[in-house]
């Protein structure tokens, strides 16, 4: 079995990924191997998707921007100010992964573990604290998702959709003066050089999945598959842990280089809460399939009923 | 076929034309807070799939797909007989290539993705198999006029049958016998394209992995979001040489620097190198068609002449918009600003050391010098203003905050439209503009089929887990940093006589990228090392691009030209080894601008 992934070498989700790999041929006596591609070596995330098509590799560790490639629904886990926590966060996907699973395995794939890969916080140029600072700055926005684009454009904002390639050179141009991402990527890119303001309200979680193909994990003798799952899903586990805690360290890193992290007291969380929630119409049906959506959003508000103790 | 062929150049003009239109669309209505186009990126990135792959079918047609040899030492006798074997191996490789995108275009209708406009991504993608398609029976129709060799060329098309029933085989005997086969064919006038496909395919079915290997990579980079600029870059060249730029900007050059001693020779070069971004083909033979008179008539010996022009038709390429410093940059996952940095006073010094010398050479032969006018001076340079302008209106759209690379790239083309077209009136839409856009998308179709397809084999190697090993052996066997610097020289170098440019850039910066990190190499530094080597790429027999332009422009031997141009290699390999020595000529500039 073939993988591919963003992942560099040496990072944590690297060693997960050779971690299983050594688990799994232990159990399987040698009779599966597994041969990472790590670093984006055979491309970016759609590029992954086409050569698993394709059969050139047959699995991939995806983020939640590549995971829509496979199936949109995944969408739902990323809704912007549904979850103030990592523990509403679980308490959610715990419960919805079965489902989203089914529609993934529909499109001929098998979700092998969930990850994540921190939170989205928006980095600027100048300091934004409420949405109308954020308002006034040239936003970065995905290439290729019109939906979106439209969405922010309605809302007063200046969208400036561009290819992930584009980012620091538009940074360094001034074509774009703000980027939403998770600390790790913008540590890792260097767009934080050119972004010297973190806003600190935690915008969405972007999420992320180990996907084998269904006609390549067939190939694997059934005896061995229940084994191979649960050694995948604990890796998985063991993983959040670590990478939550390096979200978190990244953002100290890059504070010692000179970011500024801009604080959103409670009332300005209140306010963002209440736009992002008044868009929350528009979304369902829309960027997150409708069914998915009020799932999610009972489930969170069920959690919040029990004063988040489960 | 008439219509056929009809057809597929209106399509080739129509993609060229929309895909500089709507960047240009994008970047006004982003100005004025007009909404966006829906999908404009993904669909501007597929139009330069069309173009590529369409330019190609018609380049197959007029029959200009580039080859590596030209087989002129062939008798009468033999010559027929060798046409329709490597024919036949065109035919059989790119019918292989149309059954592996076919598998491509499949895959990707499953995954059911649209473009934007309602546009189905897969139908985008079915250009592939298409145009593949077409170029497989163009080559064997055209590989003898008489239907019997058209006949035993078609059993090429044979092969690929073969190939897709057959499990791979045990050993590696029939890989060796293919590649031996591929290599004599492109020995004897195997198209480029075909022949790094034919390696790419049977290195692939050989390990048992899917042949739609190929065609996924040529998707991946040719429709990828910066390579339109190349395309686009290219055809603001060819409207400009068109509407007769060259001979006013030559007229500027001459009066401003005309006087020096030597000053010709310096003109030349600086002329060349600012004008070489467009893909430096188009500018040779444009500007070196008008200087090499002038050049001589000033008594500048012709080999002297002919090697100048050569070597400076190379000396723009570290300079913005050079297109394979931007290839180079999304290659690497640079950013191209920050490369043009870096490559600024290297090139400067290139451009530096091939003028003194020109200049040496006019005075020690006593060439003639023009006397400076003021009022010349004027005229020239207000008869060209619009033109000089050019390079402003490009640099502005990209590092003014305005746009994109490629939107830069389509607001030069629309800003040289309206100049040749409006303030000279030397270019008229209806006589010239289907012509010259054609042109355009057959020489970017040739050149971009090249790239697309070395980008299979790329994907090979990293299949294959080259990279690794390679690192792995450098590691173990080489322990200094100047040590690997001039052994890379020297294999770049090598490779310079074997490979275009931009193939010289897919297949080896994977490679090198992870060495330099493991070397403590700065990147800029390599890449501009690794571009400064192109330069030398241009000029390195048999395939060096130049050589061969200006071999067919001034109507000489291969070897005088050579001969003509071996003390300018000489200089610029002097100047390669300066920016591999002194790395604070690539590294100081861009640390000063705070990146
Ligand atoms: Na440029
Ligand atoms: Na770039």
């Amino acid at each position: 079995i073939k993988m591919g992934t963003l992942a560099p070498e040496g990072s944590p989700w690297y060693d997960v990924l050779m971690r299983v790999r050594e688990r799994w041929r232990d159990i399987t006596g040698g009779r599966v191997k597994l041969v990472l591609y790590p670093g984006g070596a055979l491309g970016d995330e759609p590029d992954l998707v086409n050569k698993m098509r394709i059969n050139q590799i047959q699995a991939v560790a995806l983020s939640g921007a590549g995971m829509q490639d496979i199936d949109k629904g995944v969408a739902c886990l990323q809704i912007p100010m549904m979850f103030d926590s990592y523990a509403e966060l679980d308490y959610v996907r715990d419960r919805i992964a079965p489902r989203l699973e089914k529609i993934i395995e529909a499109r001929g794939f098998l979700v092998l573990n969930w990850g994540d890969a921190g939170w989205v916080y928006f980095f600027t140029k100048t300091p934004a604290v409420r949405l109308d600072d954020l308002r006034r700055l040239k936003l970065f926005t995905w290439a290729g998702y019109d939906d979106e684009l439209q969405l922010w454009k309605a809302n007063g904002f200046r969208p400036v959709p561009l290819a992930a390639t584009d980012i620091l050179t538009g940074l360094q141009t001034g074509l774009i003066e703000a980027v939403p991402t998770t600390p790790l990527y913008a540590l890792w890119n260097q767009s934080f050089a050119l972004t010297r303001y973190m806003n600190d309200i935690k915008w969405a979680p972007l999420v992320g999945a180990t996907i084998v193909k269904k006609s390549a994990w067939e190939q694997v003798p059934p005896e061995y598959r229940e084994a191979m799952l649960k050694i995948a899903h604990d890796a998985g586990q063991d993983l959040r842990g670590g990478i939550r805690q390096m979200g978190d360290d990244s953002i100290a890193t890059m504070q010692k280089r000179r970011l500024t992290v801009v604080h959103a007291d409670e009332r300005v969380t209140a306010e963002w809460r209440k736009e992002a929630e008044n868009v929350y119409p528009t979304l369902r049906g829309k960027t997150v399939p409708a069914d998915l959506f009020d799932e999610v959003k009972r489930l969170r508000d069920e959690f919040r009923a029990h004063g988040g103790t489960h | 076929m008439r219509w056929l062929s009809a057809t597929e150049k209106a399509v080739a003009i129509a993609a060229l034309t929309l895909m500089a239109l709507l960047p240009a669309a994008e970047m006004i209505s982003r100005q004025l807070g007009w909404p966006s186009i829906p999908g404009a990126g993904a669909i501007v990135q597929h139009l330069t799939l069309w173009v590529a792959f369409v330019g190609a079918a018609v380049a197959a047609g007029s029959g200009r797909l580039l080859s590596l040899s030209a087989n002129a030492f062939l008798s009468e006798k033999w010559a027929p007989r060798v046409r329709i074997f490597s024919s036949g191996v065109a035919g059989a490789v790119t019918l292989s290539l149309a059954w592996a995108s076919l598998e491509f275009v499949l895959a990707e209708r499953e995954g059911g993705a649209v473009l934007g406009a309602g546009i189905p991504k897969w139908v985008a993608l079915s250009v592939m198999p298409a145009a593949f398609l077409l170029v497989a029976v163009r080559a064997v129709w055209s590989a003898s006029p008489s239907m019997r060799g058209r006949l035993v060329a078609s059993l090429g098309l044979v092969v690929p049958l073969v190939f897709f029933l057959a499990p791979p085989p045990e050993g590696s005997a029939v890989l060796w016998t293919g590649i031996a086969v591929v290599v004599a064919a492109a020995l004897l006038g195997l198209p480029i394209f075909a022949t790094l496909g034919g390696l790419a395919l049977l290195l692939f079915w050989n390990r048992g992995v899917p042949v739609a290997s190929v065609p996924v990579e040529t998707y991946r980079l040719v429709a990828s979001p910066i390579f339109p600029s190349i395309p686009l870059f290219t055809f603001a060249g060819y409207l400009l040489v068109e509407g007769g730029a060259s001979r006013r900007l030559l007229r500027v050059y001459t009066a401003l620097l005309g006087w020096l001693p030597g000053g010709l020779a310096v003109t030349t070069a600086l002329a060349l190198a600012i004008f070489t971004w467009a893909g430096s083909g188009v500018t040779i033979l444009a500007l070196g068609g008008l200087l090499l008179p002038m050049l001589v008539k000033a008594r500048y010996p012709e080999p002297v002449s002919i090697g100048l022009i050569n070597a400076s038709g190379s000396l723009g390429l570290l300079f913005p918009p050079s297109l394979p410093v931007i290839f180079y940059a999304m290659y690497a996952r640079i950013g191209f600003d920050r490369l043009f940095v870096g490559g600024f006073l290297p090139g400067l010094v290139m451009v530096a050391m091939i003028c003194a010398y020109g200049a040496w050479q006019g005075i020690r032969n006593r060439a003639g010098r023009a006397v400076f006018s003021g009022r010349e001076a004027r005229l020239a340079i207000w008869e060209a203003k619009w033109e000089l302008a050019v390079p402003v209106i490009m640099l502005v759209g990209l590092f003014g905050g305005f746009g994109t690379l490629v939107e830069a790239g389509a607001i030069t083309v629309l800003y040289s439209f309206l100049v040749e077209r409006f303030a000279y009136r030397e270019f008229s839409v209806r006589r010239d503009y289907a012509r010259v856009a054609l042109e355009c998308s057959t020489v970017v179709g040739c050149v971009l089929m090249i790239i697309g397809v070395a980008v299979g084999l790329t994907n090979y190697l990293v299949d294959a887990q080259v990279p690794g090993v390679l690192i792995a052996w450098v590691q173990a066997n080489i322990h200094s940093k100047y040590v690997f610097l001039l052994l890379l020289n020297l294999a770049l170098v090598v490779k310079g006589s074997f490979m275009d440019v931009f193939s010289a850039i897919i297949v080896v910066v994977p490679l090198i990228t992870p060495l330099g990190v493991h070397f403590g190499i700065d990147p800029v530094q390599l890449a501009i090392i690794f571009l400064a080597n192109l330069e030398l790429g241009y000029l390195t027999p048999p395939v060096g691009m130049n050589l061969c332009l200006s071999a067919y422009r001034f109507e000489r031997p291969m070897s005088q030209v050579y001969r003509a141009t071996l003390p300018y290699y000489v200089i610029l390999l002097i100047g390669v080894l300066l920016i591999t020595y002194v790395p604070a000529l690539t590294t100081a500039p861009p640390h000063w601008m705070g990146y």
